[in-house]
């Protein structure tokens, strides 16, 4: 889609689309808690055949805010014994690495008319780093701090429990999500997230999930799945399963640290899905070309919500997990199939590329140079 | 291309580690059923059948690939390597024998021991095979991790215990020392492959005090693992806590692999000899006296055989000083190529001897007596004269009695140092090696002239009874270790074809 | 300018390094030690993004803080109560290995100073290649230490499970092994 390069005071659209994204997903992320409690209640409600918060303003709509300011009137308690510095730093820790990833999230692709008939692609997000799903991991693989570092400086042996739970979860389950998520690399030739994008460009059949068929199918289910653990959300919500550890790791939190936890949670699910849609979904890729003329970031933006709507669902009708189900099927089902998966992958798509194709990798380097390059001058 | 025969011919290079590292996972993933039941009798054999099949590989291997790179330089084939992985393989073979005996009379057995073993003596290959100092440390690590484990295998005895974490954690500290070294090799070759850190030593990086430091420090890793002097240490109480087939195991794995290293380092490095040659020097000399003398004091076998290890890792490191000779003209490189097939010889003598000692130590040994002290041999002549006189045999190869393998190895490195010039460690290796000869004698004394404590071999004692186990696994091992004893120490030319080493 | 930056980044990704490395073996409490590895690590990755190593600082990220560190925290939090935060840190000893130590640090520091380094004026290439050339790296010359370190890991890990694994009286071990039969 071709789109004017509109001039805002000295900068024009190229200079500023970064920040644009940027903004547009902190947007996201910070307003995704009260958006998603509604959302997520009205569908538990529609599902549990019952009515969902219905009292303050029109359908419910002003629920979120009437919870936020009932929060942030709330005492802030800080109980004795626990470990001050740690407890005050585990939400903001639990908040960072969403807020980072987002930084990381391709919205959508147009190409800018420069004037004079020239026209040059833009890409709106804020960072293409080109490990970005690397990136995407690595701070996944850091959410699991906040509740660590919160169910252990609480003093409580629920909250220990809490958060010793979320730790081997968090280890468990990263493993079959680098795996799915390697698949998708394994089909997009790249770790950049605006290529596996743009490798998915032209439909729906093009998408990874249909790729190299049943594999990106499965590679997608078992990232699904890792995601929805990695979240901490249902049927993996075992680190604050309220019916056995009160609250699990935030049992002792109140008021606003309450809610940095609450909006964590939230950050990290649209996150996850963003991710999802981008490994998976074909990002902004319309279903069909023909549907072309919708802009990518409203394409982006639909899949996020069908993903959100799956998690929600997923919670509504599955049952939590006791931990060693959760731990036997992490390790002894998850992991197997994936790496399995992975292997038939990589034979098939190593059976498929034809010689000619494979010259997207460069020609071997004649003589392998040491790792660190040499030495470095300090 | 050419590309699927370099990796074809990569791969044949580094057969033997393969089949390790195959046998091992076959035992692991096969642990449920090898663990009780009919299948524990297949545990053994199938770890018996790994280093065998890994030595027949081994001598399989056609040698026309020797002194070709692996890897594009990450490992190498030649005959310092197989004839090294020769001696290494056959003491692993040997050592599953005594285990195998061993650990069923101690209530001790359990696949995962093989396993270990094998991953262990994969580690050791890999090391001999090293022609980058990276690899050269995984080697390490590998081997070594497998000897903490079976140092702490008996969980329920504290001694054992002891041995396990006291090694572990001298051995962390050895290791992480000669990562340090390894880094500042780095640092001076811009490298760490073996052939770019020769040509940086002869452009003179041992004269800067970086390389000097990162040679002193592969030296101290090095010398960590072989227990010589002022590292020694740890071997004492590892030795005899460590239950004594996985003694015997550690004792020979890590000499052989850590010495082979040793001579491949110190052979790369003869370019700057004057800076690692005094401290080479050195610490042989001391561990020489130190050890023999510390050796006299003991009545427990097993720190006997520390001490005396402590010893022959000074004998050893004489063999390593001569490859400080190889730039000083001709005699010098002679010395070098004749302490390097010496050394092998050495090396397999000890491990025949060594082995062979510990499996009469294990094969003493019942559920509820662990034979270790001289007490235990008291007698052991009159009372069973076969393993009585085998015990003696291995004492007089480890002192160094002519017409024993043991004479032939001391008298080639002795000979090595004496051609290289070197007169100071040529009589210090005489003088202690004359030393030594009493401590070992004494256990003589008390196998053969001494009356034998316990009246008579009670039943739940060696006696009468143990004789059927003469048919497993140890009484196998320390057969073969006599014969090879004996036989090499009279007729050594005939395993001259698979050790010497040629330049 | 850019030198200037580069020094300042140095000095404040060193002292990220090293102060929390200080507090982690100072502390008293293991759990705070633990703690501590975080900023300690995530300086290390800063000091690859320094050296223009794209790759590696997200798998110091990914590996170290993100998987190993989580891990050590795990076992960390089963320990609330076997370490006595009163318990004294040193002992007699403690002096002399100060002593040794601090001679230790001030010859390695001296031999680097002194060690004529030689400066690397080009840059190591931009991400996409350094990735590529890793990954070739890893499969041709790497390939052995590669294949090693993964048996090296497996043998530890075997090597833990058979030193650690809980041990049963011979009688009560008739069935399979624990849990799994139970599912």
């Amino acid at each position: 889609m071709t789109i004017p390069n509109i001039s805002f005071g000295p900068f024009d659209l190229v200079a500023v689309a970064p920040y644009v994204a940027l903004g547009l997903m902190l947007a996201t992320v910070l307003l995704a808690v009260p958006v998603l409690t509604w959302f997520e209640r009205v569908t538990l409600g529609l599902i549990h055949d019952r009515l969902g918060p219905n009292r303050v303003g029109p359908r419910g709509l002003l629920q979120p805010i009437a919870d936020g300011i009932k929060l942030f009137f709330k005492e802030d308690i800080l109980p004795s014994n626990v470990d001050r510095r740690i407890f005050y730093l585990a939400p903001a820790i639990s908040m960072m690495p969403p807020l980072v990833a987002a930084a990381l999230i391709p919205l959508g692709d147009f190409r800018v008319d420069m004037g004079g008939g020239q026209t040059r692609p833009l890409t709106l997000v804020a960072a293409d780093i080109n490990v970005g799903i690397l990136w995407v991991l690595g701070l996944a693989s850091l959410q699991v701090y906040g509740l660590i570092l919160g169910g252990w400086s609480s003093n409580n042996k629920y909250s220990l429990l809490g958060a010793l739970r979320s730790s081997a979860q968090a280890i468990s389950y990263e493993l079959a999500l680098s795996l799915g998520v390697l698949m998708a690399v394994l089909m997009s030739h790249s770790m950049s997230l605006v290529q596996i994008v743009q490798s998915q460009t032209g439909g729906i059949m093009h998408w990874n999930i249909l790729g190299l068929f049943p594999f990106g199918l499965v590679a997608a289910g078992v990232y699904a799945i890792a995601a929805v653990a990695e979240t901490n959300r249902a049927p993996f919500d075992l680190p604050e399963a309220e019916s056995e550890l009160v609250a699990g790791y935030q049992t002792e939190y109140s008021s606003m640290k309450f809610a940095i936890f609450f909006m964590s949670e939230y950050a990290a699910v649209v996150i996850g899905s963003c991710v999802a849609v981008v490994l998976w979904l074909g990002g902004w890729d319309p279903i069909h070309p023909v549907l072309g003329f919708i802009p990518g970031p409203l394409w982006f933006a639909g899949k996020v919500l069908l993903l959100i709507f799956a998690f929600v669902w997923v919670r509504s009708t599955l049952p939590r997990f006791r931990y060693d189900q959760l731990m036997r099927f992490g390790w002894m089902r998850l992991l197997p199939v994936a790496l399995v998966a992975l292997m038939l992958a990589a034979a098939m798509s190593a059976y498929r590329t034809d010689p000619s194709a494979g010259s997207r990798i460069p020609p071997k380097p004649e003589k392998p140079k040491p790792l660190m390059g040499g030495t470095q001058s300090l | 291309m050419g590309a699927p025969t370099q990796a074809i011919r990569d791969l044949s290079g580094i057969l033997p580690i393969l089949v390790l590292w195959g046998v091992a996972l076959v035992i692991l993933l096969g642990a449920p059923l090898l663990r009780r039941g009919p299948g524990s009798r297949l545990a053994a054999p199938l770890g018996g059948a790994g280093a065998l099949g890994a030595l027949l590989v081994l001598l399989r291997g056609s040698s026309d690939g020797f002194g070709d790179t692996l890897f594009a330089g990450a490992a190498l084939t030649d005959t310092l390597y197989s004839s090294g992985a020769f001696v290494l393989l056959l003491g692993g073979f040997l050592s599953v024998l005594v285990a195998q005996t061993y650990l069923r009379s101690r209530d001790l057995e359990k696949p995962e021991y093989y396993a270990i073993m094998l991953l262990s003596l994969s580690g050791a290959l890999l090391m001999m095979q090293a022609n980058d100092l990276i690899v050269l440390f995984l080697g390490l690590e590998l081997m070594s991790f497998g000897l903490y484990v079976l140092a702490g295998f008996a969980r329920t005895d504290a001694k054992s215990d002891e041995a396990a974490l006291k090694y572990f954690l001298l051995g962390a500290l050895a290791s992480a020392l000669m990562l340090y070294g390894i880094m500042l090799t780095y640092g001076v070759a811009a490298s760490t492959e073996l052939s770019n850190v020769q040509s940086a030593v002869a452009r003179g990086a041992l004269k800067e005090p970086m390389g000097i430091a990162a040679a002193l420090l592969l030296v101290i890793g090095l010398c960590f693992k072989i227990a010589a002097v002022p590292f020694h240490q740890w071997s004492p109480d590892v030795y005899e806590g460590a239950p004594t087939s996985a003694t015997a195991f550690l004792a020979t794995t890590a000499k052989i692999g850590a010495i082979v290293a040793f001579l491949r380092v110190c052979d790369t490095i003869a370019g700057g000899y004057h800076t690692w040659l005094p401290a080479i020097r050195a610490i042989a000399i001391l561990s020489m006296i130190v050890g023999n003398l510390i050796a006299i004091a003991q009545t427990n076998v097993k720190r006997m055989l520390a001490y005396s290890g402590v010893a022959h890792a000074g004998y050893l490191l004489v063999a390593v000083a001569c490859m400080g000779f190889r730039l000083m003209g001709t005699k010098g490189t002679q010395a070098s190529i004749l302490a390097m097939t010496g050394a092998v010889f050495y090396l397999l003598a000890y491990a025949l001897a060594l082995i062979g000692a510990f499996g009469v130590l294990a094969y003493l040994s019942s559920r509820d007596k662990d034979a270790q002290t001289l007490n235990d041999l008291r007698g052991l002549a009159s009372s069973q004269p076969a393993v009585g006189y085998a015990m003696v045999l291995f004492m007089l190869s480890l002192a160094g009695i002519p017409a024993t393998a043991g004479f032939i190895g001391k008298w080639q490195v002795f000979y090595a140092v004496l051609t290289g010039g070197d007169v100071a460690l040529a009589v210090t290796m005489a003088l202690t090696s004359a030393m030594g000869v009493y401590y070992y004698l004494r256990v003589v004394w008390y196998i053969v002239f001494e009356e034998s404590a316990a009246p008579k071999p009670s039943p739940t004692g060696h006696g009468v009874e143990a004789r059927p186990r003469a048919m497993t696994g140890v009484g196998a091992a320390i057969t073969i270790c006599c014969i090879a004893t004996i036989g090499l120490g009279i007729l050594p030319a005939a395993i001259s074809s698979f050790l010497t080493v040629v330049r | 300018m850019t030198a200037h930056l580069g020094t300042i980044a140095f000095v404040s990704l060193t002292a990220l390094t090293i102060l929390p490395a200080i507090m982690v073996v100072s502390t008293r409490n293991l759990v705070h030690a633990g703690f501590w590895m975080l900023p300690c690590l995530i300086g290390v990755a800063g000091f690859y993004a320094l050296l223009e190593a794209h790759f590696f600082v997200v798998v110091q990220i990914l590996i170290y803080i993100g998987a190993i560190l989580v891990l050590i925290m795990f076992a960390l939090m089963l320990t609330r109560d076997v370490m006595d935060p009163k318990e004294r840190q040193t002992n007699a000893m403690g002096v002399w290995a100060g002593v040794i130590c601090g001679l230790g640090l001030l010859a390695s520091a001296h031999m680097l100073f002194r060690h004529p380094w030689v400066g690397v004026t080009s840059h190591p290439g931009d991400a996409h290649a350094q990735t590529v050339a890793l990954g070739k790296a890893l499969v041709t010359r790497y390939a052995l230490p590669f294949e090693a370190a993964s048996v090296l890991l497996l043998a530890a890990l075997i090597a833990a499970i058979v030193i650690a694994k809980s041990m049963r009286p011979p009688a009560a071990s008739v069935g399979c092994d624990g849990e799994v039969s139970g599912g």
